[in-house]
């Protein structure tokens, strides 16, 4: 008798959460869009979409500032979630992050030679668009940088929990240099930079979305690609060679993934945490399931959803100033992550 | 050269060519035979165990697969001729048995990774012959030791290779469950007819289900049937410096102790059996003459039993149970 498995991977249980996810990010994105500075009624939203309205002021905000805002926040999310929960797996650490692996720090001192060494160095000021885009090329050539390092490791070192102490020491090395260029600079960039390392998902529009989106993409087709490997990695590097998987290759394209996400969202957004961290648990708690191949699409929609809402948050609905993003994100996210620890205390392998 | 599943000649093993764990050795191990892999702590179990599997070289000799030396067989090859069940235990929350089992199936799988109804029917096979098919919907992190030892098994059952490895399987294991697992491996063995090695402290359930035993010792590699070593009294080589014994007579191995007072002891059966037992946990030499100080006579009284301790012929005490007269006989 031919048996149906299907069920086994997505049951109805599992259909009805998608479903429930669906709506909610349609729900959140659209929140997302009308709410802010300036309030914008549904119909004047839809009125722009599908055709012209009369309210030029309104078409600008909605269609040139909140709507890429609202992207970014999709790709953000849903990167920062995927990289999560990729290094909770392959490291098998209930801590780990995208950041785990200094990616971010790398970045983040692409960032600092850029604003804090070589601009106060030439003493040129970068101004608007040209100092945004080299932000981002600085960050992208920081993490890739600190890429390089953890894949040449990670062909030699075989002990996965050596590869992360490394991580973790490139990160600090990274974070040390940082600060030494923090104190040899002068006000105004030390401020660019904090403000930087605050985080926001404004600053990304036109082109660099378009980047960003492509850097998202392969990203993501890559996690997909993992999900085997992924779901039998998480038994431990003597199961998975058990069963024949190549560890070293499949470590460094989930490195590779994780780079280009955690990388992308730092470059573009700034360094934004605890989505990383919180979004791959609240998935496992609500999908209860060590299945990759519904987490990965799990995480995607909850990391969009969340920062889509933490964004909306964030903006102050109502009143003309913003708070930065990481700090919304932080204040939010923790209350998660002590609730999902206090709730599964059981984190023995994951 | 043999054509047997695992066939290991000249290994020399070790860290250190000047200084190998023990003397290079040939073995072979057929097909559909139970062997347990015994030797004191650190003579070398695991690297043997990683050294068949190719996880590690060895210092010198060659494994052959089928015929065929190790480094002639891809990853993905390899996986489908060996499974290796660790002595981690897997304990990942929200991971359930049978999605569990089912990743064992990767090696056989095409490059979209998505099992067929075939290998589903081969992972709930697997979960019904190593008798956990009730717990196929259980989280792998709630079920108990014994129960994931089963579902470990049931993994390399899926993987459906020739060969088994299982780096000590019953270490977690009460003393029901160790003998089961055993036995289960034994009987897979035999009707599944794959050649199933494991590593193992327990030599009594080993030498009691086994049809071969592999033992390491820092004078060389000894094989054989069970029976056979402990006829030949290899064994006392195992216990060397140590305080065992093993008897082979009883085919029991006893703690090493001096005997010293002499005590006489009467009964029958059972009851005699335990008593000498008892006798000898405190340090007497059991004997049948009767002109020792002390004399123990065990009677049946109604359905019970009845012991009589004698000095000199003087009756001293009588007791009801074997605690009281240990508690008496300590006194002495």
């Amino acid at each position: 008798m031919p048996k149906s498995y299907a069920h086994k991977v997505f049951p109805k249980r599992n259909i009805a959460i998608f479903s429930m996810l669906g709506i909610l990010l349609i729900f959140s994105f659209g929140l997302n869009l009308l709410l802010g500075s300036i309030h914008i009624p549904v119909k004047a939203a839809l009125q722009i979409f599908f055709g012209n309205s009369g309210n030029e002021l309104w078409e600008t905000i909605l269609l040139d500032f909140r709507l890429p805002k609202s992207i970014t926040a999709i790709l953000a999310g849903a990167a920062l979630a995927v990289s999560g929960l990729q290094m909770q797996t392959t490291f098998r650490n209930p801590l780990a992050g995208p950041y785990v692996l200094g990616i971010s720090s790398g970045a983040s001192l692409g960032v600092a030679i850029m604003l804090l060494g070589i601009s106060s160095l030439a003493a040129v000021n970068l101004g608007g668009l040209l100092a945004s885009f080299s932000l981002a090329g600085a960050a992208i050539i920081g993490s890739m940088l600190v890429l390089l390092v953890i894949l040449a490791v990670s062909i030699r070192v075989k002990d996965i929990m050596t590869i992360l102490i490394l991580g973790m020491m490139f990160g600090s090395a990274a974070s040390a240099l940082v600060s030494i260029l923090q104190f040899f600079s002068d006000e105004s960039m030390l401020k660019a930079f904090v403000i930087w390392t605050m985080g926001s998902l404004s600053s990304v529009a036109g082109m660099q979305l378009h980047v960003f989106l492509i850097i998202v993409a392969i990203g993501i087709a890559l996690a997909l690609l993992s999900i085997p490997m992924l779901n039998v990695m998480q038994l431990g590097d003597t199961y998975a060679k058990g069963v024949g998987v190549n560890i070293g290759l499949s470590r460094a394209v989930v490195f590779l993934s994780t780079s280009l996400l955690a990388g992308g969202v730092t470059a573009f957004c700034g360094p934004i945490g605890f989505i990383g961290i919180a979004i791959p648990h609240i998935g496992r708690m609500v999908f209860r399931t060590a299945n990759h191949a519904v987490l990965i699409p799990g995480v995607i929609l909850l990391g969009s959803i969340s920062l889509l809402l933490l964004d909306t948050i964030s903006q102050l609905p109502g009143y003309s100033i913003s708070l930065p993003i990481n700090s919304v994100a932080a204040i939010m996210g923790i209350p998660i992550v002590i609730y999902v620890v206090l709730k599964n205390k059981r984190f023995t392998g994951l | 050269m043999s054509n047997h599943p695992i066939s290991i000649s000249n290994i020399l093993l070790g860290y250190n060519p000047l200084n190998p764990l023990l003397p290079g050795f040939s073995v072979d191990a057929p097909k559909g035979e139970i062997i347990a892999l015994v030797g004191r702590n650190g003579i070398g179990k695991s690297t043997l165990i990683r050294t068949i599997i190719g996880e590690q070289m060895p210092l010198n000799g060659t494994v052959c697969l089928n015929g065929v030396p190790l480094k002639h067989w891809s990853r993905r090859q390899r996986a489908r001729l060996i499974a290796y069940v660790p002595s981690e235990q897997v304990r990942i929350p929200n991971l359930f048995i049978r999605d569990f089992v089912a990743l064992a199936r990767f090696p056989h799988l095409g490059w979209s990774k998505s099992l067929g109804s075939n290998d589903w029917d081969l992972v709930d096979q697997s979960l019904m012959l190593v008798g956990i098919d009730h717990l196929a919907n259980r989280d792998i992190s709630t079920v108990s030791d014994g129960e994931r030892q089963r579902a470990m098994i049931a993994f390399a059952l899926a993987q459906n290779s020739d060969i088994i490895l299982l780096d000590e399987p019953t270490a977690f294991l009460d003393l029901p469950n160790k003998y089961e697992v055993v036995r289960l491996l034994s009987n897979l063995a035999r009707n599944q007819q794959k050649t199933i090695i494991y590593s193992t402290h327990d030599l009594q359930g080993a030498i009691s289900e086994v049809d071969t035993l592999w033992m390491m010792l820092e004078s060389g590699f000894v094989y054989g049937a069970p029976e056979d070593i402990a006829f030949s009294n290899k064994f006392a080589k195992l216990l060397e410096k140590s305080e065992l014994t093993f008897d082979t007579k009883t085919g029991l191995f006893n703690n090493q102790r001096e005997h010293t007072k002499p005590i006489t002891l009467e009964g029958q059966g059972n009851a005699l059996f335990w008593t000498k037992r008892l006798v000898e946990r405190l340090g007497f030499v059991s004997t049948e003459q009767a002109n020792t100080e002390y004399r123990v006579c065990c009677k049946p009284l109604n359905s019970a039993y009845i012991w009589e301790v004698y000095q000199h012929s003087a009756l001293i005490s009588k007791v009801n149970t074997l605690t009281e007269l240990g508690v008496l006989l300590r006194k002495l």
